[in-house]
């Protein structure tokens, strides 16, 4: 074979390829006829969860108009809220997200976790190292992010503080209860945007969460909505925003092999908005698919490996987290990407008062 | 290249028509599957691509502008649902029956047989990049886009793909 390169251009443009088989055609409309959907990546880069859900955040807080409650949003009164918002930004994706059909929630892949142990979980601050690989050669390590977890009495029962510190493009820094006896949400609460200016307040009950936006400044601004929760109640859930919920759900859920289960991620009132890039509720899902022995800065620890899944319009996002098998602590979390890898991995733990 | 009755049959199949579906799967369906079966290297990887593409298509149309050739378009979402299929795969360190046999797809001869076994061996990020840039005939800028890579990166990755490709061809000779 001549090997130059132009030659060699020449016969990979006549390599052959397969026919499809006769009966896909069929499977496909066989597949629409059952009801199944897949949410095709259709235009936009992915991106990660947090820089997409702190796009949308600060689309809320920038230029939000909502009110609306009980169980959906009217979407009478905003026809095309997202489409507006997105107009003004200069950073968000293309035209095409504001032609988004309006937000469908995605059915969870395993069984809604509803047998699950709030009573294991302890308190601490974890401290977590972010090192990013890209094409295996760079190495750019930030300072990550830490979770501080600790008992807190609220009127309406004890509560576990979850606070969370990270460098994000926004600076933000998030707080959020979870109740004690359910670990769902009782409050959220985010600030960050532009000179620290915007705040998201979210007030959970048992069934709904209701959600306010205030901007200070120049151009102050005030928004609420609200909206009913997905799944029993018997189940827990954690926030969309907020990124240390993963600590104290994961030490209650009874690891073992081949154990999987699915929990509802909330987000914002407004991604209930047509045309929204992200549906007010996702489920993420839970499987464990083996045991390791991983290596940190904060020592080495025999883990759980979860392999964990959450499908976004833009496509499935999954990660894999390691849980330590004793105390069930989240030691390493990694993602990988086209030509990168995300790795996050426990550098220190804290005991806090009891 | 559009056609006529391509808007009405993309507005159709917005609604939900199956015959809409179907005829733009005769339309573009196997050229799709082309692209699929060159990126992913299997056989039912693409034709699973391909699946997921058209299931999801009635919906996805809702975002396509109509401003280019759907061809294009298509193209750009089939690759993008074989890139995720991709990476899913690497996850999971699946071996496809076909790769610990012998190759299942017809070959045009010994340097064909050569030479797709070759590009079959590329890791792929190199052959991604490798298939839309020498087959597809996308630009590098555009190929960044796709695989959410720098242009540089891709560049980078084509020259090594045809460094090991000569190489290769040349070792087997």
């Amino acid at each position: 074979m001549n090997a130059s390169l132009d030659s060699l251009r020449a016969e990979l443009r006549e390599l052959p390829a397969p026919e499809p088989s006769a009966d896909l055609l069929p499977r496909i409309l066989a597949s629409r006829a059952r009801g199944l959907r897949v949410p095709l990546p259709t235009g936009r880069r992915r991106a990660h969860v947090a820089l997409l859900v702190a796009a949308a955040l600060t689309v809320a807080l920038g230029t939000a108009h909502w009110a609306g409650l009980g169980r959906a949003p009217s979407h009478e009164a905003a026809p095309d809220l997202y489409g507006d918002l997105l107009g003004g930004m200069p950073w968000l994706p293309t035209p095409g997200a504001a032609q988004e059909r309006p937000v469908v929630t995605r059915a969870p892949r395993y069984p809604i976790i509803t047998e699950y142990d709030p009573g294991r979980v302890a308190g601490g601050i974890w401290t977590y190292e972010q090192r990013t690989t890209t094409d295996e050669v760079l190495t750019r390590r930030t300072a990550g992010k830490t979770v501080a977890l600790s008992r807190w009495d609220l009127e309406g029962g004890a509560a576990w503080f979850v606070t969370t510190w990270r460098d994000t493009l926004l600076d933000a820094a998030d707080s959020a209860f979870y109740s004690n006896a359910t670990l769902r949400p009782v409050r959220f609460a985010l600030t960050g945007g532009h000179k620290g200016r915007t705040r998201i307040v979210q007030q959970y009950s048992s069934d709904s969460m209701r959600e306010t936006i205030d901007i200070t400044g120049p151009r102050e601004r005030h928004f609420h909505g609200a909206i009913a929760l997905p799944g029993p109640q018997t189940a827990p859930l954690l926030m969309f925003a907020e990124q240390g919920g993963l600590v104290p759900l994961v030490q209650a859920l009874p690891l073992k092999r081949g154990w999987r289960g699915s929990v509802y991620a909330v987000g914002l009132v407004l991604h209930a908005s047509p045309g929204s890039p992200l549906p007010p509720f996702l489920p993420l899902d839970l499987r464990v698919t083996g045991r390791d022995r991983v290596t940190v800065p904060a020592g080495t620890f025999d883990c759980w490996r979860l392999a964990v899944a959450q499908r976004l319009p833009s496509g499935e996002y999954r990660s894999t987290v390691w849980v330590s098998l004793d105390r069930q602590w989240v030691v390493k979390t990694e993602e990988r990407g086209g030509d990168f890898v995300s790795e996050q991995l426990l550098v220190s733990y804290t005991a806090t008062a009891p | 290249v559009t056609r006529p009755g391509l808007p009405e049959l993309v507005q159709q199949a917005r609604g939900g028509s199956s015959e809409a579906l179907a005829s733009l799967y005769s339309t573009f369906g196997a050229t799709l599957h082309r692209l699929a079966y060159r990126l992913t290297g299997r056989r039912e990887d693409a034709e699973d691509v391909v699946h997921d593409v058209f299931v999801g298509l009635p919906e996805a149309l809702g975002r396509y502008e109509e401003r280019g050739s759907l061809e294009a378009w298509l193209k750009r979402v089939t690759a993008r649902v074989a890139l995720m299929r991709l990476r899913s795969r690497n996850r999971r360190r699946e071996v496809g029956l076909d790769a610990a046999g012998p190759p299942a797809e017809p070959k045009t001869g010994a340097a064909g047989i050569a030479l797709q076994a070759a590009v079959d061996a590329l890791p792929d990020p190199l052959r991604m990049v490798l298939v839309l840039k020498e087959i597809e005939g996308y630009s590098h800028a555009e190929i960044g886009a796709l695989l959410g890579i720098r242009a540089g990166t891709s560049r980078v990755r084509l020259h090594a793909a045809l460094k090991r490709l000569r190489k290769a061809l040349e070792d087997g000779r």
